[in-house]
């Protein structure tokens, strides 16, 4: 049997997910879940993660939702001699990937929640909070404070935990966030792993149309 | 060295941390840090976690924030014989504690919402009554993880039951006691409160914690409950 992927692309941890995928080199069928059109909620849907979140994963018997723990169990499951440093099994190490995998919820609280409130815009006639940037810029410092003295999220090769951070910032395009540059270890870790060579495949023009949705609608009511 | 843990006790991350340990069996020393007195924020602190965040945990040279990382930690380098169940190994069992310990973030945070827990202790306000519901959700969630096993994760004791019941029981400082709609998830607080070592870790905490909450509110001082 093969691995099915439930996904919308927009969905930044469910890239993380797909890019998890394509690091351990796995073949899988992409089943879409269109968040736009509220797919997420339909019966069939919950019956693979009853919270009707993305991304989920099949996996025979098994049914998995939480995007972080998809990964994990992807490399605990799958990762092989080339693969295993993605999630590497050293306790110290592995401690270091699951703390920044942790923190990156709260990231994705500052940007999401506290910033871009892209929900919010899209359904419940709201504004972005504009001016609640501190959170944001605060977890932008973290990331950068670390890449400082690391080369990765998680020390000097490439984790999941890049591929969560990474997607995770990148949100920020959603608005024309400009402030990369101010965090140049962050800027060029960015560098990095949009170098990687499934990055593309799996991230390109995935959020283009629900962006110009977002910024239709906050232009519309800034002119209210 | 041994291992050193950055605790308060009004945290239930921290305290389901101190479960784990003491599930475990791992000897540990405490270091107080009282975030009612900005502790978390000073420099020294925050060179064990830069995020100014309790719990942390220290071993040897590693030094580890996010209550759940270092839950699984512990128990990814200390777990031995019968312990080894509290995180399994093999990858399907691993992966429901994994999902249980992320859901249950947002357990806890739909239980800190709708106490409304730093509105209430620091600026004079109120539950939250119209977040009722969406615990009521998280409730039915953990109802249904409960069908055919005694565990949330699964059919033995994880590290997911702790970080899911302490945070869960912060919903005594307001007294509910809804719980007729969840029978299983009734029991499972049962079993989990009559762990030998739940009330050494959770009671008093608990007690302050609710004393605390509960004059801001001006309610009566606590009284005690049960299920």
């Amino acid at each position: 049997m093969v691995l099915v992927l439930y996904n919308d692309p927009v969905s930044p941890s469910g890239r993380s997910v797909h890019m998890t995928l394509r690091a351990l080199g796995l073949d899988f069928e992409w089943k879409n879940v269109n968040l736009i059109s509220s797919e997420n909620r339909l019966p069939e849907f919950l019956k693979i993660n009853p919270r009707g979140k993305v991304p989920a994963l099949v996996d025979e018997d098994l049914k998995l939702a939480e995007s972080r723990a998809i990964a994990c169990y992807l490399c605990n499951k799958y990762a092989t001699e080339g693969t295993k440093s993605l999630y590497p099994s050293e306790p110290e190490k592995r401690a270091i990937v699951d703390q920044m995998l942790y923190s990156g919820e709260w990231m994705w609280e500052e940007i999401y929640i506290g910033y871009l409130r892209v929900r919010w815009v899209l359904y419940y006639g709201e504004l972005p909070w504009f001016h609640n940037t501190d959170g944001v810029r605060e977890a932008l410092k973290y990331l950068d404070d670390r890449l400082k003295e690391n080369a990765y999220m998680a020390g000097n090769h490439l984790t999941i935990a890049d591929l969560f951070a990474h997607t995770t910032i990148r949100f920020l395009d959603m608005l024309d966030f400009d402030e990369y540059s101010n965090y140049p270890h962050m800027k060029a870790w960015m560098d990095k792993i949009e170098a990687l060579d499934y990055y593309d495949e799996c991230n390109n023009g995935k959020i283009d149309k629900v962006k110009e949705k977002y910024q239709a609608l906050i232009k519309e009511r800034q002119k209210q | 060295m041994g291992v050193k843990l950055y605790h308060f006790g009004l945290s239930p991350f921290s305290r389901a941390v101190q479960m784990t340990l003491t599930a475990l069996g791992v000897k540990y020393s405490i270091e107080t840090i009282d975030l009612m007195k900005g502790e978390q924020r000073t420099d020294e602190y925050k060179k064990i976690n830069p995020r100014g965040k309790v719990p942390a945990l220290v071993d040897g040279k590693l030094s580890l924030g996010e209550s759940r990382a270092i839950a699984c930690y512990l128990c990814n380098k200390y777990a031995s014989g019968s312990k080894k169940t509290l995180y399994p190994s093999a990858p399907e069992l691993r992966a429901k504690v994994d999902m249980l310990l992320y859901v249950g973030e947002w357990i806890a945070d739909t239980i800190v919402e709708y106490l409304n827990i730093a509105g209430v202790l620091f600026r004079g306000e109120k539950p939250k009554d119209e977040k009722l519901a969406d615990v009521k959700s998280c409730l039915q969630y953990l109802e249904d993880c409960l069908k055919g096993q005694n565990y949330i994760a699964g059919d033995n004791l994880t590290i997911a039951d702790f970080f899911a019941v302490c945070p869960l029981l912060l919903l005594e400082n307001v007294d509910f006691n809804d719980y007729d709609p969840y029978p299983k998830l009734k029991k499972w607080i049962n079993t989990m409160k009559s762990l030998k070592y739940f009330d050494e870790i959770n009671k008093e905490p608990m007690k302050m914690f609710k004393a605390a909450f509960n004059e801001k509110l001006n309610l009566p001082a606590a009284k005690q409950t049960g299920f």
